[in-house]
C-alpha cells in the first residue's frame, strides 16, 4: 500500500530481488513490461499508464504491500510461474494460461485495430481480408498470439514504435495496435501518416499471481477489485483510456 | 472474396446517392443489389421469390440504421468464422450496417460475458452465447427476455419469416416460464463416432467375435466401447504399419477438458434422474433443485455428483485415457479434437463434438477415394446406471444472447443481424459450411436428404426423435460461468494422479456446493437463488428410488 517505484534492472538483478531471502514476504512483487498506455516506462526509470494506476489503487485498498519490477514479457510470466508472491500484469487471460495462474481479472479492456499508411487503400471490412498481408505487432502486446492462430503473416517488433515506423515507409501493411495509442503524444504525432483500418478484437487483462498465493490475499484483492468496480473508479479510469467501443 | 468486395463498394456508394436522390433509382438499385446477394445464398429451403422478399424485409427494415455499426463476438467455430467473414458483408449489402465480428475462445468469450453483466461495461452489443446459460440469464435478470421485446419494441425489427416454431434449438434456450432469451444460431451434438471402414473389415470382424463372443459394431454400452478400445489398441495393434488406437480423448491442463467432463460424461453414465432435457430433480450436473432453487450437488445434500455413477464416469475417463489412448494425445485440449482423429489412426471415440464434421470431411485419411466418409456418427454408449427416459448425451446450441446495458440503437441492428444469420435466406449455406443444423426445414430439405451420405450419419441423427435425448446443460445451474469453472480444477489433479476419481468427485461436489452458497450471497435480487439443504448422511439419499442412485454390485457394472 505504500510503494511504487519502479525498478528498472537487469534480468539477473531482479532475478536476485525476487528470490533473496530478506525480501518481506509480505510484499508482492509485481512484474509488469511496457504495453503502452496501459503501462509505459519511461527513460527515466518510472512506470505510470492505466493499468498500472489501476494496479495502485487495487493494492491502496486491499492493503498489500507491493513493488513494481519491469521485465521482459516472456520472462515476467516465465518468473510468476514459478516465483511465490509474485504476479504479472497487463496479461491477456488466455484459455491456455487458465490453469496456470490464479488471476485478478479484469484489470484493463482494450480494443485492437489494424492501422495502415494513409496513402494506401486496403479496404478492409473483415480481419479475414487481411490475409496475405504483413502485419507488425509488438512483443508483449499479447495480439500477435492471436494474429497468429487466425492465420496471419505476423512481423514481431520489440516496440509498437518500430511497427509504426515500419508502416510509414512501407515496409509492412499493417500494424496492430492498442487504439488507444492514437490518443498518447506518439499517436498523435503519427496521425497525419496513418489511419485505423479495422478494429478487430477485444482484450481483456488481468493480474496473474503465482498459483500459492494465499486465499487470504486473493480474497483481499478480490474484494479491492470489486470496491473499484462498484464504486466506479474502474469505469472512469477506463474512460480516460479513450477506448473508443463504437470504433470502426 | 475480392469480387465480393468490389459489389459492396460500390453498392454502398451508390446506395447513398440514390437515398438522397431518386427513390427509383434506389428501387432499381436494391433489386440489383438482393440479386447480388442472392447469388451468393444459392442453397435455401425458400424458393428464389420467398428468398428475394426476406432479403427485401432486411433492406427495408433497416432504412433509420444505416451507417450505424456494430460489434458481436462468438466462439472459434467453423460455423462463426462463416458468419464473420462471408454474413457480415451480406448483410452490410443489404443494410449497411457494419458488423465487426471478433472470433475468440471460448473461455475468452465467457468471461467478456462475465464482465459485461457483472460490471455493467459495455463491451458487446450481442454473443453468440451457449444455452447452458440460460439458467444465468433467466434469474439474473440483466440479459434482454427476446420474446417480450419481440412483442413489444422489436415488433418492427423482427423479420416475419424468422418462424421461431422452426428452430429445433429454442426448448433449451426458453425459460421454464416460457420467455426466450437466446436465440439459436448453430447447433452441434456430442455422438458416438467410429471407423466404418475398420468395423466392417472381415478380419477384424471374425477375431472380434472370437475373442469376445459377440460381433463387433456400434458400441451399446460402456462394456463393449472398452472390448473395442481394447481390441484396436492391444489386440490389432497396427493396421497397414501404423501404429492404431482404440480410444481417443484429451486430458490437457485447459478450461475444455472440465467442459469434457460436464458436457457429457456423467448423462452418459447415467447419474441424473429420469427426465428430459436434464433430469428432474438432480440433473447432469448433479445439482438438484426444489421448485426452482438449486439445493446441493453432493450426495450429502441430495445432490449426485459425487454419487457412484459419477464417480464410476470420472474412473472410466481416466481409465480410458491412460490404457487405450495414443499418449502423444493426452495432453491435447477441445480444439486439438479434428487434428487427433484426422490422423487416422483411431477407431473410436466415445463422445465426439460434430462441430468438427466438416474438417474430418477434409481429411484425406478419412475420406475414400470416392469421396465418401469411412467414419459414421451414432449414439454414444451408456453405462449400467443410465436408464430409460434419461438423457444421453450434451449438445452445444450458440446462441444469440444480448444484455440489457446495450445503446437502443446498437440493440436493434445487433438483433437485425442476428435474425440475418439464421434466416432461412442463409441456414442452408450454414450447414453445408458447419454441419450444424437450426432449422427444422433444413434437416428435412430434399438437397439435405441428397447429401446426407457426405456427413456419415449425423442427418440421419437429426431426423430421428432420438435426438431430443442430447441437450445443453440445464436450468439447475443458476450460474454457469463461475461454476463451470470448478470442474477442470479438480479433474486436472486427478489426471495428474493427485487425487483419486472418489475424492476428485468429492472434492468438486463440495466446492460446488459452497460456490451455490456464494453466488446466493453475491446475486441476493437473483430469481430462484441457490438454497441449499442441510447436510445428511450421504446413505439416506442413495436409499431413495431416484438420482443419488446407489452403487451397482460390481458384476452389474458395464
Amino acid at each position: 500500500m505504500n510503494i511504487i517505484s519502479a525498478l528498472i534492472l537487469t534480468s539477473h538483478i531482479i532475478a536476485t530481488t525476487i528470490t533473496t531471502p530478506n525480501s518481506d514476504l509480505t510484499t508482492i512483487t509485481l512484474i509488469t513490461y511496457p504495453v503502452p498506455p496501459l503501462v509505459n516506462v519511461s527513460s527515466h526509470h518510472s512506470v505510470n499508464g492505466y493499468a498500472v494506476n489501476l494496479i495502485r489503487r487495487l493494492f491502496e485498498i486491499a492493503e498489500i504491500n507491493y513493488k513494481v519490477v519491469v521485465f521482459p514479457p516472456g520472462r515476467a510470466m516465465k518468473t510468476v510461474l514459478s516465483s511465490p508472491l509474485t504476479c504479472t500484469f497487463p496479461i491477456e487471460r488466455s484459455q491456455q494460461r487458465e490453469t496456470d495462474f490464479i488471476w485478478i481479472s479484469p484489470i484493463s479492456i482494450s480494443r485492437y485495430g489494424l492501422y495502415s499508411n494513409k496513402n494506401k487503400n486496403y479496404n478492409i471490412q473483415t480481419l479475414e481480408d487481411a490475409k496475405g498481408y504483413r502485419i507488425a505487432s509488438y512483443i508483449g502486446s499479447g495480439i500477435s498470439e492471436y494474429l497468429s492462430s487466425m492465420g496471419h503473416n505476423i512481423y514481431l517488433t520489440p516496440k509498437l514504435e518500430m511497427g509504426l515506423g515500419m508502416l510509414a515507409k512501407n515496409r509492412v501493411n499493417f500494424t496492430a495496435a492498442d487504439i488507444s495509442f492514437s490518443s498518447t503524444d506518439n499517436g498523435l504525432n503519427m496521425k497525419e501518416n496513418i489511419q485505423l483500418e479495422l478494429v478487430f478484437f477485444t482484450m481483456i487483462r488481468s493480474l496473474a499471481c503465482n498459483k500459492s498465493l494465499s486465499k487470504h490475499l486473493y480474497q483481499k484483492l478480490l474484494r479491492a477489485l470489486d470496491v473499484l468496480i462498484k464504486n466506479d473508479e474502474f469505469n472512469q479510469i477506463m474512460n480516460n483510456l479513450n477506448t473508443d467501443l463504437d470504433a470502426k | 472474396m475480392a469480387p465480393l468486395t468490389t459489389v459492396f463498394t460500390l453498392n454502398a456508394a451508390a446506395l447513398e446517392h440514390a437515398l438522397a436522390n431518386n427513390t427509383q433509382v434506389l428501387s432499381q438499385h436494391n433489386a440489383a443489389l438482393i440479386e447480388s446477394v442472392q447469388r451468393q445464398l444459392p442453397h435455401t429451403s425458400l424458393d428464389k421469390n420467398q428468398q428475394y422478399e426476406e432479403l427485401a424485409w432486411f433492406v427495408a427494415a433497416s432504412k433509420s440504421l444505416r451507417g450505424t455499426s456494430i460489434r458481436v463476438v462468438a466462439e472459434d467455430l467453423a460455423v462463426h468464422r462463416y458468419e464473420a467473414d462471408i454474413l457480415t458483408k451480406l448483410f452490410y449489402e443489404l443494410t449497411g450496417i457494419r458488423v465487426n465480428f471478433e472470433i475468440t475462445e471460448e473461455d475468452d468469450l465467457v468471461k467478456k460475458l462475465q464482465v459485461q453483466m457483472d460490471m455493467g461495461l459495455h463491451i458487446y452489443d450481442a454473443y453468440v452465447n451457449d444455452a447452458d446459460f440460460l439458467g444465468t440469464h433467466y434469474r439474473r435478470g440483466v440479459t434482454v427476455p427476446i420474446s417480450d421485446y419481440i412483442s413489444n419494441q422489436w415488433k418492427q425489427y423482427t423479420l416475419p419469416t424468422l418462424d421461431l416454431a422452426d428452430f429445433i434449438g429454442t426448448k433449451y434456450t426458453t425459460s421454464p416460464s416460457g420467455v426466450l432469451y437466446q436465440l439459436p444460431s448453430q447447433q452441434f451434438a456430442s455422438l458416438y463416432w467410429y471407423r466404418h471402414d475398420w468395423f466392417t473389415r472381415a478380419e477384424f470382424k471374425e477375431k472380434f467375435i472370437a475373442k469376445y463372443g459377440y460381433p463387433l459394431g456400434v458400441a451399446k454400452d460402456w462394456q463393449s466401447y472398452e472390448d473395442i478400445a481394447n481390441f484396436f489398441t492391444n489386440d490389432i495393434k497396427y493396421i497397414d504399419s501404423i501404429k492404431v488406437w482404440g480410444h481417443s480423448d484429451y486430458g490437457g491442463a485447459d478450461p475444455s477438458v472440465g467442459w469434457r467432463i460436464s458436457d457429457g460424461w456423467l448423462s452418459m453414465a447415467g447419474a441424473s434422474d429420469i427426465g428430459l432435457p436434464n433430469g428432474q430433480p438432480v440433473d447432469d450436473w448433479g445439482i438438484r433443485v426444489e421448485g426452482c432453487q438449486p439445493v446441493g450437488a453432493s450426495v450429502e445434500r441430495g445432490g449426485a455428483l459425487n454419487s457412484p455413477a459419477a464417480i464410476y464416469s470420472l474412473k472410466k475417463y481416466l481409465s480410458w485415457l491412460k490404457l487405450y489412448a495414443n499418449p502423444n494425445t493426452i495432453k491435447n485440449s477441445f480444439k486439438h479434437t479434428a487434428i487427433t482423429l484426422g490422423q487416422g489412426d483411431v477407431a473410436q471415440q466415445i463422445f465426439f463434438y460434430t462441430a468438427f464434421v466438416p474438417e474430418l470431411m477434409s481429411r484425406s485419411k478419412l475420406t475414400s477415394p470416392d469421396g465418401e466418409p469411412l467414419w459414421r456418427l451414432a449414439p454414444s454408449p451408456v453405462s449400467s446406471y443410465w436408464k430409460a427416459g434419461m438423457k444421453n448425451g450434451y449438445q452445444d446450441i450458440g446462441a444469440w444472447t444480448f444484455l440489457k446495458n446495450t445503446p437502443e440503437e446498437k440493440l436493434i441492428s445487433a438483433w437485425l443481424f442476428a435474425q440475418f444469420t439464421v434466416s432461412k435466406s442463409v441456414t442452408t449455406e450454414k450447414f453445408l459450411v458447419s454441419g450444424s443444423f437450426i432449422r427444422q426445414t433444413d434437416i428435412q430439405s430434399d438437397f439435405v436428404t441428397e447429401n446426407a451420405p457426405r456427413f456419415g450419419g449425423l442427418v440421419e441423427f437429426y431426423r430421428s426423435k432420438i435426438s431430443d435425448l442430447w441437450t445443453p446443460t440445464g436450468t439447475n445451474v443458476p450460474e454457469y460461468a463461475y461454476l463451470a469453472s470448478a470442474w477442470w480444477q479438480h479433474i486436472i489433479p486427478a489426471l495428474n494422479n493427485l487425487v483419486t476419481p472418489t475424492e476428485a468427485m468429492n472434492n468438486l461436489a463440495h466446492e460446488i456446493d459452497e460456490r451455490l452458497i456464494q453466488i446466493a450471497e453475491k446475486y441476493p435480487n437473483m430469481e430462484c437463488p441457490p438454497k441449499l439443504n442441510n447436510i445428511q448422511k450421504a446413505e439416506l439419499w442413495l436409499k431413495t428410488d431416484s438420482a443419488p442412485w446407489p452403487k451397482l454390485p460390481e458384476q452389474y457394472i458395464k
